[in-house]
């Protein structure tokens, strides 16, 4: 599971506060609107993404400053989770249009305003029960107003927790806090202070295959897992914390002008930990060897030995960290020549298996300017510009040596492959490198990032018509500084590599027809391009600076075209898109089987279509009851045939270039293409309300691993041989249907305090088998395909998520 | 009233920082679980252990242990889920379950319960070990001298002991090839011999010194035995060790190449068909694999011919190397070719010089290609091509003077279906 895909909360309540000031062109695409809502809100655990776009074509920028990762181009909303009661009053709009902080993008954009008059007036207390990731959460948020000398104040803090989620062996543990305050000098000048930060310490789900949820009995098997001192422990452990501060000049000479600039920094900690081992059995308890279907036909005997031992012997099921200790604490070891020391002797119990911890931790600013004009005529002008730099500082340290001495620094896959002890060390200036809890080990490298830009848009009302256009520049270079030189690539591993330039254009237009004051057509189009993202750009930034060959910017296109209906009774929208996104990089890297080591597997020239149409519609039955449908048919699919390049992760080896993968028609993995929602909803006039949906949820794919689907995979096989087709064939999981439910009551006490119960239920039916996402592992035996069969995560089943709030 | 209510609010406002500082994630440390340890029990030497086979696995149950040393581990992939112990009474191969953890050197108490007594083609052995749950180190860095032996003393008695041999060789059929098939990745067995006794040298294709040159020389060998069947085999267990580097002391000494000549006219016809090329000074040298030249009639026509035709190999690389000539500038290579049963797009010719191929080097020899027109895969199948004048100098250092040699190499697979018959005949050099 990804943990930075965006999540799209947004309440019934938000919703409201956001009718009034806006103009029609920015309802048709805001989070008012019925499709959008509903997708975010009953689509987004089935994994369903707005016309099928990844995180890193949706914008998101707090009080209008983009806050996107510069490496992945994702926004990471866990970065202020907990902060619900700043963030509810998110403006959320869909697809291209008309923005006011920045250029946008396909996808559209989404401005968190935590400004102090971002939260209402008052106190707000609130207490919430749930069963999905975490249990509990209290929330305390607050907000002076505007006091009479002109300063306003906000804050809020949250705690969340879980000792153990819906999954097994999941843990959470975060918090929340942030702090605001706005001084209004005078009428002209206003500055504003904001910040917030989220500690997280959260227990992962693994995905595992589906023999092993078959064998435990459970499709939320979770192999991260294992019993310590009769406590489960978790090995996949995030870490995180960045909090983020900013402080904003508000310059407003008269009405119609507003400048608003921004400076802003934000640092921290994001990791995560997992195990690793050395010259050792593998730890992890689904290791493909341990499963009785690898021996089903050489050893039934064996086989059916682990079928009942993985089905009931938990030290078998998971991680046995008790064997780890046991193993660590025994395996006497001598280095020579420690620390790069001739002479140096250490003996001591080398750890065969520990905790390590991968670090990126990112440090950047921004500096942000918008200025913002009503014009004569009902024109509206906005300009912009920003600088952004990220440094992304990327590390390992160990975090728990498992009852060892030591660790030593050497890479294991080097040290196997060659017979050279130069070779596999990570650190030249002390081989043999012997490190203990907290040491930095393994890789140690920044990857610096940075983006300017800028844009202006314009936008004019006629009586008929509202139109926009817009033009954006933006310049961006990313290098890597290595801080050790390692064995495998002495020369270029230390010191600053390369810089990679790209200078991007982007230019967008649109408008709205109004056929009728309640009927109106809209349009909109976007032409841009932009540079790889450093993310993928690398081949292994671990170990080297070179970049994958064929890198170049991506081109995007798109437009959409949409009829609009706004009755009192009903409201509706119909849209057609269409996007092709060409020329994408592409970049994983996993274990080879057959070159026993770790490889790169680089893609370009990757081409994409996604195209669909969205449906909603919003009736108002009667004055209490409301029927909304929605429907989202997509069509995303690979329209290229990229290039591959595969290179080791230990030498510059190159195991194949110019490798075609044939991928066209290929249908885009990892979401329903189609999904869809009918739901009833009933306003009692005694402040409660009350509803269903049913959800459908179609066209989920496996997104299909390149390698197999090249000419070398399926060399030698007639075209009659299963095998090929076993190869080629894309998988596709089943369709599913969910209900969920909710409803809320309020009261108000002594006209002063209102007091607010929500509850909604997920997945009523406690539909268990949904498979929602998975993939197919890179690794891959071509005379066996199921060997390494997919791995897949499934729907949690019946959950739901109480809130009880006190505010005045 | 209305600053009072502000007020309030500032203070709920400082309350609520108060509760935010005291609010910072404290990470859980897991405590070190007590270790189980391993018992001893009985004490029983490696001469005792190896008494108690009896014809019959035995699976050992109740406390018993057996100290010893690590004398070969598998660092170098020579030998894998295997390593070698060895005390004052005997030696034994241990057989573990999963790879890794045991090195040359560690002074280990090896528990036996678990454990199974067996015996594998001959060879006895302490099979399913596990490294964590069987073996308790004692010492590392304990090393065991090799015992002095010949190769006439290598017998069944001494399974499984660190030996070292001296005076011994590779024989002269295998010098110039690797130590294994590093590139199908395949265990080969060489030869190691003092001129009276044979004993296999068996190699790992996964060894990091399998794509290595055997060694030219005479001199000291080191390695563990192993025994299949009757067969008496030896592992190295580094490579560096083998310190056979005399050549002047071999007892069966290396060929020399044959004097340079000043021309090569070569037509085989003393070449017999389907038998194996063998011509004076010309030399049939296989790389990868185990295909030679061969004489083949050619519409009653001898030429050489190399296939990969039913070969099991995953790679055939097989070379014939004319005699060594003296160079004089403007001298000129000219030979002609022809495919037989073409395989569409599998190219398997290559034409090379070479000025430093001693009969030992073929891998590493300093061969660079040359270009001439030969049977290219869009040629028919069965028609001769020419090769027109081919100007050695192109393939030489500017000025160069010395002898060099022409090689005509074939690569090709049998098992992926790389199979195109290759053939060539008329060589003239002059």
């Amino acid at each position: 599971m990804n943990p930075r895909t965006p999540v799209i909360t947004i309440t019934s309540d938000d919703l409201d506060s956001e009718l009034g000031s806006q103009d029609v062109s920015g309802i048709l695409q805001s989070s008012r609107d019925i499709f959008t809502s509903t997708a975010g809100f009953n689509f987004g655990s089935a994994r369903f993404r707005i016309r099928g776009y990844d995180s890193e074509n949706t914008l998101v920028t707090i009080n209008g400053v983009l806050v996107n990762d510069l490496e992945t181009g994702w926004a990471s909303w866990s970065t202020w989770g907990g902060l619900n009661d700043v963030t509810r009053y998110t403006q959320v709009r869909t697809g291209i249009g008309a923005t006011r902080y920045n250029f946008g993008s396909i996808g559209g954009s989404s401005d968190i305003n935590i400004r102090p008059g971002a939260i209402r007036k008052g106190l707000r207390v609130s207490y919430a029960s749930a069963n999905r990731a975490y249990n509990n959460r209290v929330m305390v948020s607050g907000s002076t107003g505007l006091l009479k000398n002109g300063w306003s104040f906000s804050f809020s803090g949250s705690r969340r927790w879980a000792e153990e989620g819906y999954v097994p062996g999941t843990s959470f543990n975060a918090y929340a806090y942030y702090l605001a305050a706005e001084h209004r000098i005078n009428r002209k000048h206003t500055v504003s202070f904001a910040g917030f930060g989220a500690p997280l310490v959260q227990g992962r789900q693994g995905v595992a295959i589906q023999e092993a949820y078959d064998l435990s009995g459970t499709n939320y098997y979770n192999p991260n897992w294992g019993w310590q001192d009769g406590k489960k422990r978790n090995a996949r452990m995030n870490f995180d914390h960045k909090p983020l501060m900013m402080v904003s000049h508000i310059y407003t000479p008269n009405d119609s002008v507003n400048w608003t600039t921004s400076l802003f920094y934000t640092f921290g900690r994001d990791g995560s930990s997992g195990l690793n081992w050395f010259d050792a059995k593998d730890p992890r308890p689904d290791y493909y060897r341990y499963l009785p279907s690898y021996n089903t036909v050489e050893n039934p005997t064996l086989a059916a030995q682990q079928t009942s031992s993985w089905s009931s012997d938990p030290n078998v099921q998971q991680i046995n960290w008790e064997q780890l200790y046991f193993a660590n604490g025994k395996n006497l070891y001598t280095v020579s020549n420690a620390d790069g020391v001739v002479g140096n002797t250490v003996t001591g119990n080398r750890s065969k298996y520990i905790v390590e911890e991968q670090r990126a931790d990112p440090s950047r600013f921004g500096l942000n300017s918008v200025y913002s004009k009503i014009l004569k005529g009902g024109q509206h002008l906005t300009v912009g510009g920003s600088f952004n730099h990220q440094k992304t500082h990327y590390f390992k340290v160990i975090d728990d040596l498992l009852g060892g001495d030591f660790w030593v620094d050497i890479d294991q896959f080097a040290d196997r492959d060659f017979n050279d002890t130069i070779i596999s060390q990570n650190d030249l200036s002390r081989p043999n490198k012997i490190v203990q809890k907290g040491d930095v080990f393994g890789w140690d490298y920044d990857i610096n990032t940075r983006l300017i830009n800028a844009f202006g848009q314009y936008e004019k009302k006629w009586r008929n018509v509202e139109a926009y256009v817009g033009a954006q520049l933006s310049q961006t270079s990313f290098w890597r500084v290595g801080h050790v030189r390692n064995g495998r690539f002495p020369d270029t591993s230390e010191g600053k590599g390369p810089t990679n330039d790209f200078f991007n254009i982007g230019i967008k237009a649109g408008g709205i027809y109004k056929i009728t004051g309640r009927q109106f057509i809209s349009a909109n189009a976007a032409y841009l391009n932009r540079p790889p993202t450093s993310n993928n750009a690398f081949i292994s930034a671990r170990t080297r600076p070179n970049t994958i060959p064929g890198l170049q910017s991506e081109t995007v296109m798109s437009g959409d075209i949409g009829y609009v209906v706004r009755y009192a009774k009903l409201k509706g929208r119909a849209t057609f898109y269409y996007t092709k996104l060409t020329n994408q990089v592409w970049s994983r890297y996993y274990y080879n089987d057959e070159a026993l080591t770790i490889v790169n597997y680089s893609m370009s020239g990757v081409d994409q279509i996604n195209q669909g149409v969205e449906l909603g519609v919003e009736a108002n039955l009667t004055s209490t009851w409301q029927m909304t449908a929605v429907y989202a048919g997509g069509d995303y699919r690979y329209a290229s045939r990229p290039k591959a390049t595969i290179t080791q992760n230990n030498s510059s080896e190159v195991f194949a270039s110019e490798r075609t993968v044939y991928w066209e028609n290929y249908k885009v993995g990892g979401m329903p293409q189609t999904a869809a929602s009918l739901g009833f909803r009933y306003n009692s006039p005694k402040f409660w309300f009350a509803g269903v949906n049913g959800n459908f949820f179609g066209n989920i794919y496996l997104d299909p691993n390149p390698d197999r689907r090249t000419a070398e995979a399926v060399g030698n096989y007639v075209d009659s041989d299963p095998q090929v087709a076993e190869l080629l064939d894309q998988i596709q999981l089943d369709d599913n249907f969910t209900v969920d439910a909710f409803a809320g009551k309020s009261w108000m006490l002594k006209r002063k305090y209102r007091i607010a119960a929500n509850i909604s239920v997920s997945n009523i039916l406690d539909n268990q088998d949904f498979k929602v996402g998975g993939f197919e592992q890179l690794r891959y035996d071509r005379t066996n395909v199921n060997k390494f069969p997919p791995k897949y995560s499934y729907l949690f089943g019946r959950n739901y998520f109480a809130m009880v709030t006190f505010s005045f | 009233m209305k600053s009072t209510k502000s007020l309030m609010n500032f203070r709920t406002l400082v309350y609520a920082l108060a509760v935010a500082t005291v609010l910072v994630a404290c990470k859980k440390e897991f405590d070190t679980p007590p270790v189980r340890s391993i018992p001893v029990g009985d004490q029983l030497t490696v001469a005792e252990l190896r008494a108690l086979y009896t014809g019959t696995p035995k699976r050992f149950g109740g406390d018993s242990s057996v100290y010893a040393v690590v004398t070969a581990d598998e660092q170098s992939g020579n030998l894998y889920k295997n390593v070698y112990v060895q005390d004052h009474t005997g030696a034994i191969i241990i057989r573990l379950l999963n790879s890794g953890g045991l090195y040359q050197g560690d002074s280990v108490r090896i528990y036996l319960p678990g454990t199974v007594l067996s015996a594998y083609r001959g060879m006895l052995q302490l099979d399913s070990v596990d490294a964590d749950n069987n073996v308790v180190k004692q010492a590392t860095q304990v090393y065991k001298a090799p015992r002095l032996v010949t190769l006439a003393q290598i017998t069944p008695a001494l399974q499984g002991e660190l030996v070292k041999i001296e005076g011994v060789e590779f024989p002269v059929s295998e010098v110039g090839m690797t130590y294994a098939d590093a590139v199908n990745q395949t265990t080969v067995n060489r030869t190691l011999t003092d001129c009276n006794t044979n004993v296999i040298v068996r190699n790992s294709g996964y060894a990091n010194f399998a794509g290595d040159p055997l060694p030219s020389g005479n001199g000291s060998f080191i390695g563990v035995i192993g025994q299949f069947d009757t067969d008496m085999q030896l592992f190295i267990r580094d490579v560096s060790e083998l310190q056979m580097f005399n050549v002047a002391d071999r007892c069966d000494p290396l060929p020399v190449l044959c004097d340079p000549v000043a021309t090569v006219s070569q037509n085989f016809a003393t070449l017999v068909n389907n038998v194996d090329a063998s011509i004076e000074c010309w030399n049939n040298q296989p790389q990868v694999g185990t295909r030679y030249w061969r004489g083949t009639s050619v519409s009653g026509d001898l030429a050489a011919q190399a296939t990969a035709f039913a070969s099991s190999n995953a790679t055939d690389i097989t070379w014939l190397i004319s005699p060594p000539v003296n160079y004089t500038p403007g001298m000129s290579l000219s030979f002609r070719s022809q495919r037989g049963f073409g395989v569409s797009g599998h190219d398997p010719f290559g034409l090379f010089v070479a000025t430093n191929y001693d009969l030992t080097n073929l891998a590493t020899a300093n061969w660079t290609p040359l270009t001439s027109a030969y049977a290219t895969p869009t040629t028919a199948d069965q028609v001769w091509v020419p090769s027109g004048n081919v100007n050695i100098g192109d393939g030489l250092p500017a000025g160069y003077s010395g002898s060099f040699v022409i090689g005509f190499k074939y690569t090709g697979s049998g098992v992926n279906s790389q199979t195109t018959n290759f053939r060539i005949d008329d060589v003239l050099i002059q």
